[in-house]
């Protein structure tokens, strides 16, 4: 089960997308959880050399994979250090990417908690 | 099909499975992309970056492109910009897939730069389907109209062909485009088949034209070069009679005569240096040895047994002509040939022609004769085609006199001819005037109508040189002589000219619409 951080109309929207199998949608979220750590560590590379555009790629990233499994929150936050990344003016980076990455574990572990009745039922 | 039905554009479903490329640099979009997209029932490959997009793309045809925008290195606006820029990628359409929040702008421009639509990230299935089959539809139905449009290029194509007035079937290329059963399809069908009817009545006319232009050909040089055997005969009576002598002068005027001639035509002079070879065989056989052997052995066999033993030349043509495969054989060419010489050997053996032959060893040596014309026929064949016919006969008589003048020389036997027209100078005249007409006729018999054919002139030289040998010798024949003829003429019609072979060309004129009719149906 969950625990509120994961929208669950966001997931069955995804499993309808990809064909309503459960099998597919879990070789998805297999993909997701291996690589969200990544990007998060990508987000930290590039605030340490102040790399903004780099920055920008991976919290855009990260924010439309969020999307994509209901992490509303996480998506929220990447979408907000995608927005200051584009603008140029990054206010507290580590702050910014300490949260998201905090964030990223939480809904990472709610999103692995997610069975197949979770979300296919009504 | 009706037109209204062809220019229907057809469903993405109805066109089977399309091929789908997903570009985008998140891994986990891609995967996403493709099982959606796999989902609708379509094939998927995916690329990584725009780099690798603009591989693939070259690689393969693709059906649509679902395309990320932002990417590192190569984006999605480059990827867009090369296909669209690309005369044959042009037509893939472009489906940008966009988050959109931010994007906005983004996707504007993509739109600006040829994108056919745009995709959210978080799209509805549905909406996928819709907007991507539709983009399929469109895809497809501008394939139709692309094809329609280059068969209809290839349909004018041959149309062009045609009224340039020169082709064979193969040229109009219409095969591919007959198979497909549609309006486009018939109409290629109907042209094919109408061009194929005019390039056989043309071919038709062709060979009765070759026919008639080479039966006449032959009776022409047939009877010209029938009189030698006769003329030889004559110089033999004569004083200061020297067979050399009189084949080296006859071989001049010819020469002088096919020169002059040639020169007057415009026509080509100049042999190259591979054509020599051609003229120093030809001068051998024809020159040298044909008209030396003619000249003596009439000096000691009658003429007209010489010209009935010439008729076998036309068997040993064919005969050799077979071997060496420069013409094809059958039943009705073989019946033609061989009754010819059944004729003129029949009136050897049955009739007694050669009854007032004193000598055998001359007789024998008189099938020489017909021999060393076989060899000249067929090396017609091999004649350097750029050289003016008449310029070929005299540089060849010019080649000749070269070793004949050195022989002469060496043997000590030369005769000057006389100021005064004797018998001699009459023989070396005439001779050498036919000689340079009917060799040049005969070339262009061989060009005309083949080897074979050209063999004929063996009949009629034949038949030619019993003539002249009864009016100029008074020499005489029997009945059975004359009943030859029929079975010639049998031979000739039998054994026909050589076919027009892939290589013919039908010409025709093709009237092309006045100005006022254009006028009229542009108005």
């Amino acid at each position: 089960m969950s625990d509120g951080r994961i929208d669950k109309s966001a997931l069955k929207r995804l499993i309808a997308v990809i064909g309503g199998a459960f099998e597919d949608f879990e070789e998805l979220r297999d993909d997701y959880v291996s690589g969200a750590p990544d990007l998060v560590e990508a987000l930290r590379t590039s605030g340490a050399e102040a790399d903004w555009s780099a920055m920008r790629i991976a919290a855009h990233t990260l924010k439309s994979n969020a999307r994509d499994f209901g992490a509303t929150r996480l998506a929220q936050l990447c979408e907000r250090l995608e927005h200051q990344c584009r603008d140029g003016s990054v206010d507290a980076p580590q702050q910014a990417i300490d949260e998201i990455a905090a964030e990223e574990r939480a809904s990472r572990e709610a999103l692995i908690s997610v069975s197949a009745n979770d979300v296919t039922g009504d | 099909m009706s037109p209204a039905t062809e220019n229907k554009p057809p469903s993405a479903n109805a066109r089977g499975p399309a091929h789908v490329l997903v570009v985008d640099d998140n891994s986990l979009n891609r995967l996403k992309m493709r099982k959606a997209v796999e989902h609708i029932g379509h094939h998927v490959d995916v690329a990584r970056n725009g780099a690798e997009a603009i591989m693939m793309l070259r690689e393969r045809p693709y059906d649509a492109v679902l395309l990320d925008i932002m990417m590192p290195e190569v984006d999605g606006f480059e990827v867009l910009g090369m296909l669209k820029s690309d005369d044959i990628l042009r037509e893939i359409p472009v489906i940008i897939i966009s988050a959109l929040d931010d994007e906005t702008d983004k996707v504007v421009q993509g739109i600006e730069l040829g994108a056919e639509d745009f995709l959210p990230k978080d799209f509805d299935p549905v909406v996928l389907r819709a907007r991507l089959n539709a983009c399929l539809s469109r895809k497809w139905f501008r394939d139709r109209e692309l094809e329609y449009l280059e068969r209809v290029k290839k349909l004018t194509q041959a149309a062009g062909i045609l009224e340039a007035g020169s082709f064979t079937p193969g040229d109009l290329k219409l095969d591919d485009l007959a198979e497909k059963a549609d309006a486009l399809g018939r109409l290629a069908i109907v042209f094919r088949g109408l061009a194929q009817e005019i390039y056989n009545r043309e071919r038709r006319l062709d060979r009765s034209a070759r026919t008639l232009r080479g039966a006449l050909h032959v009776l022409i040089a047939g009877v010209i070069f029938g009189i030698a055997p006769a003329l030889g005969r004559m110089a033999a009576g004569a004083d200061g009679y020297s067979p050399l002598s009189i084949v080296i002068w006859a071989n001049t005027v010819s020469a002088v005569l096919c020169i002059a001639i040639a020169a007057a035509r415009g026509g080509r002079l100049r042999p190259t240096l591979k054509d020599m070879g051609f003229l120093g065989l030809w001068a051998i056989t024809i020159g040298c040895l044909y008209q030396f052997l003619t000249v003596l052995i009439a000096g000691h066999v009658e003429a007209s047994t010489i010209a009935l033993l010439g008729s076998s030349r036309a068997f040993v043509v064919f005969t050799i002509a077979v071997i060496i495969g420069l013409e094809k054989p059958s039943l009705r060419r073989t019946c033609g040939l061989g009754a010819g010489f059944a004729g003129v050997a029949a009136v050897i053996i049955f009739a007694g022609a050669g009854a007032h032959d004193d000598s055998l060893h001359w007789s024998i040596a008189a099938l020489a004769l017909p021999l060393l014309l076989a060899f000249h026929t067929l090396l017609m064949a091999r004649r350097p085609t750029h050289l003016d016919p008449f310029a070929t006969v005299g540089l060849m008589m010019v080649v000749s006199v070269v070793p004949l003048g050195a022989t002469a020389a060496g043997s000590g036997e030369f005769y000057w001819p006389q100021p005064a027209l004797g018998t001699i100078e009459i023989v070396i005249l005439v001779l050498g005037a036919a000689t340079a007409i009917a060799l040049a006729l005969a070339l262009d018999l061989v060009r005309l109508t083949g080897a074979v054919f050209a063999s004929q002139l063996a009949y009629s030289q034949t038949l030619a040189g019993i003539l002249w040998a009864m009016l100029l010798l008074g020499e005489t024949l029997s009945p059975e002589a004359w009943g030859a003829l029929a079975l010639v003429m049998v031979g000739v019609w039998l054994a026909e000219p050589r076919s027009a072979r892939e290589e013919f060309r039908a010409r025709i004129q093709v009237s092309k619409p006045s100005k006022s009719t254009v006028g009229d149906h542009g108005g």
